[in-house]
């Protein structure tokens, strides 16, 4: 075995050069080069499959990814959102040979590289960090393009799963759904130190303990925390780096999507009492 | 194209019978031979192994297809089916034809390449289309005893119908009594007109009123969804978008495809490569090589800047013009390159017919909600 401290409910996100490292565990293979992601895709010997290939520069030709094996899911991610528009029309060749998603970070521009993803039939994944309250309007712009858009037919992250979980009256994880909860993603940089993933992939506080504090500290610091809705599944997200941002915008955001919720279950329910012939 | 299907509109000759005022294309009496047609399918075939490719499509338009004889398209379809086999890839031939030279003997032609269906083209009412001499009524009457014998003999025929300023003035119920009571088509469809290839005085009303167009198509919707759909009529484009609004498996036509340019090429008989028949024979400027004398498809294309251009069309329409505020972006991706370039000059502009196709993927969106609902209730 490499020297990942297995754990079989941990993704690694690694570089490529860490392949042979991890090749016991479920992995996201990262680079900027598409070459290499092709060749970590086609490479034999791993026991468990690539969680998926995450291509860190929008603005490589992708086409030898379009040659990848069957069914191996690919994350683009987009660097200036602005400058990296157009070009997604060149990536939709990706979608041949299985699932692509675009991650897309908040930030000037990025309700247009949404739109375009999802006209593109890309998943997308919007990274949020702290939203100020001009990018929470764009995000709620975008909210309604995913519930309400004729031509929106793939998911959009955080949104889709946290409907997704309200309606399904599910427990689940927001830290999760961004890949980013402590006890089930890691980020392995390329010396080889494993860390928290994503934006807090910086930390150098072990996974375990980061997971047990903060939600205690948070709750224990913040009222806001203690006395909000929406803890059950946020658990002070967006409590991070900033302890004092405020939620506010946030909230319309969950509200928003607690009530389509709401009334995607009142239809399912319409629907199934018609189904068995009883009033509606 | 990598992958999937590879689509080749194929043009073995640029000869008409027919001379249309409206045509796109400047005629010529070239065409192919079966040496060339070898020459030019082995580097197709070459192309799909290398992008890993294994079916393709063969448009075959014109010009006018058959002005060639029966004779030389099943030896066409021979030649491309050895060398296919050879390949291990497996090839599909489609028919357009303007029918007016059809007879039996094309039937074998018809059953055994084109899986006994052709598209064709009518206009109602046919101000445009004619015979080399003639009016265009004659060439109305002709065209409508063919495809009643092409139907006859068991082929199955599709129109593609021109809008055009008195299509509007009579309206869609006319319109779709001629196709489908007097015609007896089952499956037809509208396309815009556009002021390619050299001016005339018919061009000149090109693009339509796009108010009267929108009035046409959503009275034709209208009429379409009450009276043929339940028959199993189709009329495209608007069951291309019931099918789309419906989550049903669908293919839209070439206008609205994220991007054409990564969906099918032309060839010309001289071995011009092009986007489409739209552009080869009209617009040398716009060619992306010539298969004839390039090594291989796969490097003509990849070096084209021509087609860099094309490829480069609809995101800069979505960075640059107002097609990333549309709710429709993902339906329509700018339109059409060789509308948009006949009407304002510019390959990067917006289809001229933009505001008609927002008001038809809304009116069909609302039709797909009435008919989903009707089902249900049904159900």
């Amino acid at each position: 075995m490499g020297s990942c401290s297995f754990d079989d409910r941990v993704i690694y996100n690694i570089p490529v050069s860490r392949m042979e490292d991890y090749a016991h565990c479920p992995v996201v293979a990262r680079s900027r080069d598409p070459r290499e992601l092709y060749e970590v895709a086609a490479g034999k010997g791993r026991d468990t499959p690539l969680a998926y290939l995450q291509l860190l520069d929008a603005r490589r030709d992708s086409g030898p990814l379009t040659r990848r094996a069957p069914g191996v899911p690919v994350d683009l991610v987009m660097g200036d959102t602005e400058k990296e528009l157009a070009l997604l029309y060149e990536h939709t060749p990706l979608t041949a040979r299985g699932p692509v998603r675009v991650t897309v970070p908040a930030g000037k521009g990025f309700a247009g590289a949404v739109r375009l993803a999802t006209s593109l039939n890309f998943a997308v994944k919007v990274e949020t960090g702290q939203p100020s309250s001009a990018l929470v309007d764009e995000l709620l712009k975008i909210l309604d393009l995913y519930l309400h858009g004729a031509t929106v037919t793939r998911p959009v992250e955080f949104f889709h799963s946290v409907l997704s979980g309200l309606c399904r009256e599910e427990s689940f994880s927001l830290w999760e759904i961004q890949e980013e909860d402590p006890l089930l993603f890691r980020h392995v940089h390329e010396n080889g130190r494993e860390s928290l993933a994503g934006r807090f992939k910086e930390c150098e506080e072990a996974p375990v303990v980061f997971m047990e504090r903060f939600p205690k500290k948070v709750l224990e610091e913040r009222g806001e925390c203690s006395l909000c809705e929406y803890f059950s599944f946020c658990s002070g997200y967006f409590k991070w780096p900033d302890g004092d941002f405020p939620c506010e915008g946030v909230k319309r955001i969950f509200a928003t999507l607690r009530e389509a919720a709401e009334e995607l279950k009142r239809d399912l329910a319409r629907s199934s009492r018609k189904q068995h012939g009883e009033p509606t | 194209m990598t992958g999937g299907r590879l689509s080749l509109i194929l043009l073995p000759t640029l000869r008409c019978n027919a001379a249309c005022d409206y045509c796109f294309e400047s005629k010529s009496r070239d065409r192919l031979t079966l040496d060339s047609l070898k020459v030019l399918v082995g580097k197709v075939l070459d192309y799909m192994d290398e992008k890993e490719i294994a079916g393709a499509t063969f448009y075959w338009q014109g010009g006018e297809v058959m002005t060639l004889s029966p004779d030389w398209l099943l030896r066409a379809r021979d030649v491309i089916g050895e060398l296919a086999l050879k390949a291990g890839k497996e090839v599909a031939h489609g028919l357009q034809s303007n029918l007016v030279a059809y007879h039996g003997g094309w039937d074998r032609v018809l059953h055994e390449m084109f899986g006994s269906s052709t598209g064709t083209s009518m206009d109602f009412p046919n101000r445009y289309r004619k015979l080399q001499s003639g009016s265009p009524q004659d060439y109305e009457r002709l065209w409508r005893r063919k495809a009643k014998e092409a139907m006859e003999a068991g082929v199955q025929v599709g129109v593609i119908a021109v809008a055009n300023e008195e299509t509007l003035k009579q309206g869609a119920a006319r319109f779709y009594s001629y196709f489908v009571e007097a015609a007896g088509v089952a499956d037809f469809q509208v396309n815009t007109p556009f002021p390619g290839g050299e001016p005339t005085d018919s061009k000149k009303e090109f693009p339509l009123n796009p108010e009267d167009l929108i009035r046409f198509f959503k009275d034709l919707a209208d009429i379409w969804m009450e009276r043929g759909l339940s028959r199993g009529i189709r009329v495209g484009p608007l069951d291309h978008l019931l099918d789309y609004f419906l989550d049903e498996p669908h293919v839209m036509p070439c206008i609205w495809q994220e991007n054409c340019a990564r969906e099918f090429v032309c060839v010309d008989p001289r071995g011009n490569v092009a986007q489409c028949d739209c552009w080869v024979a009209s617009y040398p400027d716009f060619h992306f090589g010539n298969l004839l004398r390039e090594e291989s498809l796969g490097k003509l294309l990849d070096k084209s800047p021509v087609r860099r251009r094309f490829l480069e069309r609809p995101g800069r329409l979505a960075r640059d013009d107002v097609c990333l505020e549309c709710p429709w972006l993902g339906l329509c991706h700018g339109g059409c390159p060789v509308r948009a370039y006949t009407v304002h000059g510019d390959l990067h502009r917006r289809d001229p017919y933009c505001g008609v196709y927002c008001a038809l993927f809304e009116h069909m969106e609302q039709w797909a909600a009435r008919w989903a609902s009707r089902r249900r209730e049904v159900d």
